[in-house]
């Protein structure tokens, strides 16, 4: 009787064994599609059809070969060792009780737990710095206290980071700027308006022309030069410099001959804007042309008054304005003009005088 | 060749004496400035062709010549006095800056490109304003990458110093 009964009880373990693992299989699956609520371990990353630990063989059962829960697995960042049964109980409690044993794992898997691990331990034995810790420097040289950036810190992230050291380096870095741009903005110190605050070709730049250019560019928006960075001060002085350097290029480059022409154009161009020309005048002068015209020749063509218009309007602006200037001159004509003239003027640039000593040459 | 000596000779005495001493042969005066026979040679050359000059000029001629040259010398005179020194300066630039960009030359291919950009920039903007048709503007834009031309070239000679 007892022969039958162990041969079955061997057949059910050898067929159910296959069969639980096949179990622990699919459920490793489901909890890989469920999404991970703890955050800590990265459920994505273990393989439930990765390899197995080796099988051993104790008498007629295979086990799968564990090791025991007080072996050191890692170390924390202090040099404290990390036990197996740590692990378990991590892995107990992420997997909600599935996995049990860190062994079971593919080494890979193993290995993402034990960095988990360091992790908590890392951020449960942090150790932050006081609030009066000297973080950096403000630009006058005062410094910034820890407390300060965790203030910021609060007020920017509305609560959820409360401590700096909590942020990585380089976060850290960016709040200690911040801190620094904001004090250099409370506490600036403006120049008077008589400052030089740049030379474009060693020409002074002021600061009150920095100042009413930036106050018009930004519609009265910003008003002190000394409240720009570095780099938008550059921009604005490039902007100021435009018409400095092209005076002065135009300054070298202009003939005084050249001047002369130009500003006898400006001035008769101003004064042709002042003076008035009505058409009774310009109806006065048609006819005067016309009578002269047919006085010399009574059969000569004589265009249209409205063909003439601006023609006519110019004549009498001239007539005007050089009447005008003609009123009491006083005119010599030197016939003789063998006769040579001293003249002591103040006006003459020697340049001048060195083209007259070459043309007469 | 120029006498380099003699200029800075006489360089250096324009410098000792701010008066300078000037011989010159007058044609005649406006109101005490000179009109010189150069001056007057010079109109006569334009005026008879070349046919006359202030020496072979009846007295009559001379007369009518230096009438003729006064409103010039007067207005001359007058807009020196009369035109502020930022006025003089804006218009000495304009002039230089019309006769450099003058002699620089767009192309349309590139005035098309500017034309683009500008176009781009109006859609990003979302700018109601209406841009006119490229043969419009291409005078215009001409101008304006031609002045942008000038004024780059002298801003990457200008030395800045932000202080």
């Amino acid at each position: 009787m007892k022969k039958p009964f162990l041969i079955t009880g061997f057949i059910v373990t050898l067929t159910i064994n296959p069969l639980f693992s096949d179990v622990l299989s699919n459920s490793l699956n489901n909890m890989l599609k469920k999404k991970d609520s703890s955050g800590m371990v990265n459920l994505s990353g273990i393989n439930v059809g990765g390899k197995r630990k080796p099988k051993v063989r104790y008498g007629n059962q295979i086990v799968r070969k564990t090791r025991p829960s007080t072996t050191v697995i890692g170390h924390y960042n202090n040099g404290k060792a990390i036990i197996k049964k740590e692990a378990n109980a991590y892995l107990k409690k992420v997997t909600k009780g599935k996995i049990k044993d860190l062994d079971l794992l593919p080494k890979k898997q193993r290995l993402l737990v034990l960095k988990d691990l360091q992790k908590m331990y890392e951020i449960k034995h942090f150790k932050k710095r006081p609030g009066t810790t000297v973080i950096g420097h403000y630009n006058d040289d005062k410094p910034v206290l820890k407390k300060e950036a965790n203030a910021y810190l609060r007020k920017v992230t509305k609560g959820k980071i409360k401590d700096l050291d909590f942020l990585p380096k380089k976060q850290r870095l960016i709040v200690l700027k911040d801190l620094q741009k904001m004090y250099a903005m409370k506490h600036i110190k403006s120049r008077p308006s008589t400052a030089v605050v740049a030379t474009v070709n060693e020409k002074p730049i002021f600061k009150s022309e920095a100042d009413n250019y930036l106050t018009s560019v930004t519609g009265g928006n910003i008003k002190d030069f000394d409240r720009l960075d570095s780099q938008q001060r550059l921009r604005l002085i490039q902007d100021i410099s435009k018409p400095i350097v092209i005076k002065e290029a135009a300054e070298n480059n202009v003939t005084s001959e050249e001047k002369e022409e130009i500003f006898k154009q400006m001035w008769i161009g101003k004064k042709r804007k002042m003076l008035n020309v009505s058409s009774e005048e310009m109806l006065a002068l048609y006819n005067l042309k016309k009578q002269k015209a047919l006085a010399v020749n009574p059969q000569a063509v004589i265009p249209n008054y409205m063909s003439l218009g601006d023609s006519l309007k110019n004549e009498i602006l001239e007539q005007k304005i050089m009447g005008n200037l003609m009123k009491d001159v006083n005119i010599t004509v030197n016939y003789d003009a063998n006769k040579t003239v001293v003249i002591h003027d103040l006006n003459h640039s020697s340049v001048k005088l060195d083209k007259m000593t070459k043309t007469k040459e | 060749m120029v006498n380099v000596k003699k200029v800075l000779i006489l360089l250096g005495l324009g410098l000792i004496s701010s008066t300078t001493l000037v011989q010159a042969k007058t044609a005649g005066t406006v109101n005490g400035m000179k009109i010189t026979v150069k001056d007057a040679n010079k109109a006569l050359k334009l005026l008879t062709k070349g046919k006359q000059t202030w020496a072979t000029l009846p007295k009559e001629g001379k007369k009518q010549l230096i009438y003729m040259l006064a409103p010039s010398k007067l207005v001359a005179v007058t807009a020196k006095k009369q035109l502020t020194a930022k006025e003089k300066e804006g218009a000495i630039a304009s002039y230089w800056m019309q006769k450099k960009m003058s002699k620089i030359k767009i192309s349309d291919s590139e005035a098309k490109i500017a034309y683009n950009k500008m176009l781009k920039m109006a859609k990003k903007a979302k700018s109601k304003a209406k841009i006119p048709p490229f043969k419009k503007a291409k005078t215009g834009l001409k101008m304006q990458l031609a002045q942008e031309k000038v004024v780059s070239k002298l801003m990457k000679k200008a030395k800045i110093k932000i202080k």
